[in-house]
């Protein structure tokens, strides 16, 4: 049985803080968490060191607490603290008559204010309101919760100190009404230990009283919920608070790449009452509009909740309870050996920890003094270590890494210096590179993506996990370090928690975020479905075929494709009639995505004078690049023909609206596209749809596929190998033999994983991480076919049967696939990976090569604002350019603008709309009255609580309702605009990332409203 | 003040799109991509860090802000970047000449065309060149005779007539090809119009933007405005038939120098060329009527920055409508030049590389000319292939002749 001469239960700022403060008097301490460390309320704050200057007035104790422990932080945890400074500002809307009061009191508290001149403010913070009618400057800084807490525990180990997370006490042992030990549980090994001790602090803050009652003591703790927003960047170089008595909404944290504003506060009766709203994001950005006018410019990457433990014996609740804190010696109340500590703020922790072990060390009779605040926490690292970091990370890694790591970063630095490819960047919006991320992986204290985000800001940036995700899991499956999980389940439980935060803010750039999430995750990868329907065909007597037999036979097409339309044929140059308005057209396509580009291709081989107006290259390098027509339906996959399956859609489902003809004609239209420029599309699946394995592990389901990415023989083969490529991040070849090893249609197969030694130079030599692009590119030369040749023969595993990543070249060209099967004797399946897409990138080729053959005008780099609409039909398209408009004028109008990922519906928190006609587009919101038919609802009822899970989200399907000529419609179903029809993505009424359908619908679409134009 | 005021990384979802379309991405592994250094390092630049070392590496050409499918003016922060890091970081004496080429052209005026050409293009003067690092491989394009660029400038007096344009030459046409200038004027007053050239203009300052010479491009910016203000006020139009000068002048003042406030103003008096001729045929002060076809077909390269304008392949739009003309659309992404970049050491190749599909559509076209818009991307398309190249103005011109 363990023993420790005291036990501290919570791993926050206060429970490490005692923990260290212990460990350095020489008494041997345990700490345990029920969660991670800083899990709780010691991360979920905006990372204020305060001043005491927002306390002067209200709390004169707590503020001289304040600039006392300030000054102490800053000293002691370099590497937790940035010295932003911070400023008060005096906006119109505050009283002025509290300025000489806040003057005064910061003065009687000895926190320096000074006044900043108008000018110099407006100077060093440009987005801040130019109406601010006073600025003082004062001695607050930004301080890291996640790291303060985590160093303190290095520091303690240090001193012989430990802490153990994901432990959560079950029982506090009493004797003689004397604590004498706990019970825990291990909540990730399942197992119990009990652990006895001279003494316990509970340091639990909010949960304070939870832990108390375990004892049988009662401590009144009133927990108080704060909302906190993480903003994407930093538009703010200091800490910003508004001069006024303390409220909701008033400061503003710079936090290396981000700010972080807040708070509100809500009395609650959980502690773990953590879920934010919407109605307290709308609220907050309401209030901080005064700071910061452009606020609802600024992307919110997340929003988030903590709570506030307030020390509550006579009932106080909210602001009017004190932010001081209580230690309270269970003595009186009849049990020795057992103190709780709650209450104060974050900023005096480590002065809560010197005061809890002064008492609890005077009953231990340790005389040793409190030295917390003359030792710096984590020492700098030796000029030594240092030198060898700067060998290995860049200028601005080797930055983020020395604060980040502690004491680890000698852990991290072996690492890359044992192998150079550690040294690529795991997590490319907040720097985290795979050296960092591996030494955090590997300690024991981790075991999901989530602790080791919370030490490294891994997914805390920008894409909020879109791409480290998959990354990451790939990294610790390469390394076997996935705690006994899947990495399906690994990546989904990470976006998951980030889903959490992303919810309540779910319009605008976020949303559009969350569009790219559900695009790689759930239409490229189908991270969230089954491996296929369950009729897949078992390994036959077909086995064993030598190659040379399997090309003879050539690929099968599906029987059901029309031969392509007559009109296809490349035209003559397009003939002037004299007197024709020249410089209009008969048909004006918007977008130039797949919907857009098979639109204008439809109508210009039609002898339709067609111009192309497009901002942005359109999803199509993003995107899988397979033909995907409806793997799901009705929440299960489609498990025979899709065109049958179609029939049981939704009425206003593009599909139905087309009817299968017309679906099947389009098809046919790709697929001769497709052979003109000599790549191949065909439909593998005899009559059915075609399940392809994904770079994540996953089968996804598809309907037309190059013979590249025919899965036929990894369905029948007796052993597969799967083959990687060193320094290619986005790609891990056991990640894919895990996720495969678990569908049942694979089961008992012989695999094995290989990784191919990079064609494209070390690490060292400063190139960029290696995408599948990169690799396509390289198989673009001969130099590069003949590496890979030479490296399946040699490396590859005797397998028939090889699963590569995409990067058989990035033109649409059928052959190299061929050629490659005929050169190494075997079967090659090249499997899609997250963008930049390569397959995505073959089919932008077909496209791009059908439409350079093409009289087509085109308009890149134009943004469509506005149209001219008479009589129900639109007259001219206005684009914007420089502060002039063009007009554009044409008989016949094709919208493909995309979704909300292209921006052509744009949500804000209240309603979404189309974006060049403004049509009303049905949403839940806050008043989503205005034209739709939703009457009321929080931005909440937009989404799911679960990100995955396979059911709709309410926002998936929004987009233009149309009719069955894909003209828009109102909710009468009259015809709005006679000569404009929406195709892709803008039209509602489907879920491409769900139904698998995405592509198909773009091509359908595109290419029916481009032949009727 | 920071770039931060008035351009923020936000909208920018990390989705690669401008990954997979960057032509310098493509042709080498040592740039990071603009990506990582535009909107996503520029969180870090608003941190304090110092620059991302492959920025370098960005040629401007801004097939970064045309394949963004949110809007992100991701070239905009290549460019201050690198702003920021040339003032504190001494650049080499290559990119101040390469920068300052406007300058350089009015300093070596008094010298007749031929001497300095001679002086600059000898096997000796490429060597000096060469080590200080303008590549002695460079197609370096040579100075017009002093009699064009005379008669280009022979018209800086303001005529009096109904309709006047004013024509902004840039440097290119001033000191390399005068006549494509005066093909321009020649269509001009076809259309009826009087033509004036302004002497008070100077370079645009792209040059100077992409070298890093922001202060020096906020000279030129200022100045450059002032003289569109008084042209927009007289409610004369000013013609350039340089896409890039284009760009910037009606633009990238804005975007640039977000702080200085009136610069770009009046960019909206400043017309493309061809896009000004395309206008007037709609409004039928124009006509090709009389234009006869070509003999032979011309392949065409759209230059980056005529499509970063967002009007179009304006050449190409403005040549199909002749009868019987053949243009072949190249529709490959850049030429690799980037204005001087292809002539530095060190990008030399990696222009080749970026133009290398361009070259090979132009020679597969099998058309004996190309057509550009841009001044240095006829250069390039001259060296890469082999193949002679016109702008489209200067063929129209003798279509109808």
């Amino acid at each position: 049985m363990r023993h420790t001469q005291v036990i501290v239960i919570g791993g926050g700022a206060t429970g490490t803080g005692i923990l260290r403060d212990l460990c350095m008097r020489g008494v041997s301490a345990l700490l345990v968490e029920q969660g991670d460390l800083a899990s709780g309320t010691s991360s979920r704050f905006h990372g204020l060191l305060h001043s005491g200057a927002r306390y002067a007035v209200s709390d004169p104790d707590a503020a001289r607490e304040c600039i006392t422990e300030n000054a102490v932080l800053k000293r002691i945890g370099g590497y937790c603290v940035e010295e932003t400074e911070g400023w008060f500002v005096l906006t119109p809307e505050d009283d002025p008559a509290f300025e000489p009061v806040w003057l005064k009191a910061c003065r009687d508290c000895g926190i320096p204010a000074t006044p900043v001149p108008l000018g110099e403010a407006k100077r060093r913070e440009p987005n801040l309101h130019a109406d601010a009618r006073a600025v003082y400057r004062v001695p607050d800084a930004a301080v890291d919760g996640f790291r303060l807490v985590w160093h303190n525990v290095m520091s303690a180990r240090r001193y012989g100190g430990d802490a153990l997370t994901y432990c959560r006490v079950e029982k506090i042992h009493t004797e003689n009404g004397r604590a004498t030990g706990i019970t825990v549980q291990h909540l990730r090994g399942g197992e119990r230990e009990e652990i006895t001790c001279d003494f316990i602090i509970n340091a639990t803050g909010s949960w304070a009283g939870n832990v108390a009652q375990l004892a049988g003591i009662d401590v009144n703790v009133a927990p108080d919920r704060g909302t906190l927003l993480a903003f994407n960047h930093r538009f703010t170089e200091r800490v910003i608070n508004r001069l006024r008595r303390p409220t909701d909404g008033d400061i503003f944290v710079p936090h290396g790449s981000i700010t972080i504003f807040g708070t509100t506060s809500v009395p609650t009766d959980r502690a773990d009452d953590t879920t934010p709203t919407s109605d307290e994001v709308l609220a907050l950005l309401q209030t901080g509009k005064a700071l910061f006018p452009k606020i609802e410019e600024y992307r919110i990457l997340r929003a988030f909740a903590g709570t506030r433990p307030l020390y509550s014996p006579h009932h106080d609740t909210g602001r009017a309870a004190t932010r001081n804190f209580v230690i309270i010696d269970h003595a009186e109340q009849g049990l020795s050996g057992m103190v709780s500590v709650t209450g104060g703020k974050f900023t005096s922790y480590r002065l809560m920890a010197e005061k809890t072990c002064d008492h609890v060390c005077a009953l231990l009779g340790v005389t040793e003094p409190c030295r917390t605040a003359e030792e710096s926490i984590i020492p700098a690292p030796s000029p030594a270590l240092l030198d060898r970091a700067k060998r290995l990370f860049p200028a601005a890694g080797l930055e983020l890494a020395v604060a980040r790591m502690g004491d680890d970063l000698e852990n991290a630095v072996t690492g890359a210096e044992k192998d150079p490819w550690k040294r690529l960047i795991l997590c490319e919006c907040e720097l985290v590179t795979m050296a960092e991320f591996e030494a955090v992986a590997r300690e024991q204290s981790s075991s999901s993506l989530n602790d080791i985000r919370r030490r490294t800001r891994l997914g805390m940036g920008t894409c909020q996990g879109n791409f480290c995700a998959l990354r990451a899991t790939g990294a610790l499956t390469e390394q076997n370090l996935t705690w006994g999980q899947g990495p399906r389940e690994v990546f989904r439980q990470f976006l998951e928690e980030r889903w959490h935060g992303i919810r309540p803010l779910l319009w605008g750039n976020q949303l559009r975020e969350v569009e790219l999430e559900r695009g790689i995750y759930g239409a490229s990868l189908n991270v969230d479905g089954e491996c296929g329907p369950v009729s897949c065909a078992p390994p036959d007597d077909g086995l064993g075929k030598s190659v040379g037999e399997n090309l003879g036979e050539g690929p099968v097409a599906a029987p059901s494709l029309p031969s392509p339309p007559a009109a296809a044929a490349p035209l003559p140059p397009p003939v002037i009639t004299e007197g024709e308005e020249p410089c209009s057209y008969d048909v004006i396509v918007v977008g130039a995505g797949f919907s857009g580009l098979t639109a204008a291709l439809a109508a210009v081989r039609r002898g339709k004078k067609t111009m192309l107006i497009n901002r942005g290259g359109g999803a199509i390098a993003i995107g899988g690049g397979t033909i995907d027509l409806l793997g799901y339906a009705q929440g299960a996959p489609v498990a025979g023909d899709p065109f049958g399956a179609m029939q049981a859609l939704d009425a206003d489902h593009p599909y139905r609206l087309l009817g299968t003809d017309s679906i099947r004609e389009a098809l046919g239209f790709i697929t001769a596209l497709a052979d003109e420029a000599g790549y191949s599309y065909r439909a593998y699946g005899n009559g059915a749809n075609v399940w392809l394995p994904t770079a994540a592990g996953t089968m996804k389901p598809s309907w037309l596929t190059s013979p590249g990415m025919n899965p036929e023989h990894i369905l029948r083969a007796k052993s597969f190998g799967v083959v990687g490529i060193t320094g290619m991040k986005d790609f891990s070849a056991r990640m894919v033999m895990a996720g495969l090893a678990s569908c049942p249609q694979f089961s008992g197969r012989d695999m094995a994983a290989v990784t191919l030694p990079s064609p494209l130079g070390q690490p060292e030599s400063g190139l960029r991480d290696t995408t599948a692009l990169d690799l396509a590119r390289f198989l673009d030369t001969p130099e590069g076919v003949e590496w890979l040749t030479r490296a399946l023969i040699k490396e590859a595993p005797g397998k028939e049967t090889i699963l590569i990543p995409s990067i058989l070249g990035t033109r649409p060209d059928s052959s190299l696939h061929a050629r490659l099967e005929e050169a190494t004797g075997r079967h090659i399946i090249e499997l899609h990976c997250p963008p930049p897409s390569v397959t995505g990138l073959r089919l932008l080729g077909i496209l791009r090569a059908a439409l350079r053959r093409t009289p087509v005008s085109r308009i890149e780099n134009a943004t469509v604002t506005h149209a001219t609409v008479a009589d129900g039909r639109c007259v001219a398209l206005h684009t914007a350019q420089g502060g002039e408009t063009t007009r554009y004028t044409a008989r016949e109008f094709i919208i493909a603008t995309g979704g909300f990922f292209s921006e052509g519906i744009w949500a804000g928190p209240e309603e979404a709309r189309e974006a060049i006609f403004g049509l009303p587009v049905a949403m839940p919101g806050k008043n989503a009255g205005a034209g739709t038919h939703e009457a009321s609802g929080q931005v909440e009822e937009r989404s799911l609580p679960r990100f995955f899970g396979g059911s709709r989200h309410p926002f998936a399907a929004a987009g233009v309702a149309v009719d069955s000529s894909l003209r828009p419609v109102s909710l009468a179903g009259e015809v709005l605009l006679h000569n404009v029809r929406f195709v892709g993505r803008t039209i509602g009424g489907y879920d491409y990332a769900l139904e698998k359908s995405g592509s198909g619908v773009a091509l359908a679409t595109g290419y029916y409203a481009g032949s009727r134009a | 003040m920071k770039a931060s005021s008035m351009h923020n990384p936000d909208a920018c979802t990390a989705c690669t799109i401008c990954v997979a379309h960057c032509p310098v991405a493509e042709a080498t592994l040592k740039f990071r991509g603009p990506k990582f250094t535009g909107p996503a390092y520029e969180r870090f630049r608003l941190l304090g860090f110092g620059d991302e070392a492959s920025l370098e590496y960005c040629s401007n050409c801004k097939n970064c802000d045309i394949s963004c499918p949110s809007g992100v003016p991701v070239s905009t922060f290549n460019m201050l970047a690198r702003a920021e890091y040339c003032k504190t970081h001494p650049q080499p004496l290559r990119d101040w000449i390469l920068g300052h080429a406007g300058l350089m052209g009015t300093m070596t005026g008094p010298f007749p065309a031929w001497m300095i050409n001679l002086g600059m293009n000898n096997p000796l003067t490429r060597l000096v060149m060469d080590a200080m690092g303008i590549d002695k491989r460079a197609p370096l394009p040579s100075f017009a005779p002093r009699q064009e660029r005379k008669a280009l400038h022979a018209r800086s007096a303001l005529p009096k007539a109904d309709k006047v344009a004013a024509f902004f030459p840039g440097c290119f046409i001033n000191y390399y090809e005068p006549q494509v200038g005066l093909d321009v004027i020649r269509l001009l007053e076809m259309a009826g119009y009087a033509v004036v050239v302004p002497e008070n203009f100077t370079c645009c300052g792209l040059p100077l933007v992409a070298g890093g010479f922001a202060d020096d491009a906020l000279d030129y910016a200022r100045t450059n405005s002032m003289e569109l203000a008084r042209w927009a006020r007289a409610g004369i139009p000013v013609i350039t038939a340089c896409p890039s000068c284009a760009l910037m002048l009606s633009r990238e003042y804005a975007d640039l120098f977000p702080a200085e406030e009136g610069l770009g103003r009046f960019g909206s008096s400043v017309h493309e060329a061809c896009a000004f001729f395309l206008s007037l045929i709609e409004k039928g002060e124009l006509s090709l009527r009389n234009a006869r076809a070509a003999a032979t077909p011309m392949s065409y390269h759209a230059p980056c920055h005529l499509r970063a304008l967002g009007q179009g392949r304006t050449g190409l739009d403005l040549l199909r409508l002749v009868p019987g003309v053949q243009v072949i659309d190249t529709d490959e992404k850049c030429c690799g030049i980037s204005g001087s970049y292809g002539f530095k050491k060190g990008k030399y190749d990696i222009g080749m590389a970026v133009g290398s599909p361009l070259f090979r559509a132009m020679k597969e076209s099998n058309a004996p000319l190309s057509l550009s818009e841009c001044g240095t991307c006829r250069v390039q398309m001259r060296h890469g292939s082999g193949i002679p190249s016109r702008h489209p103005l200067s063929v129209l011109v003798s279509l109808l002749g």
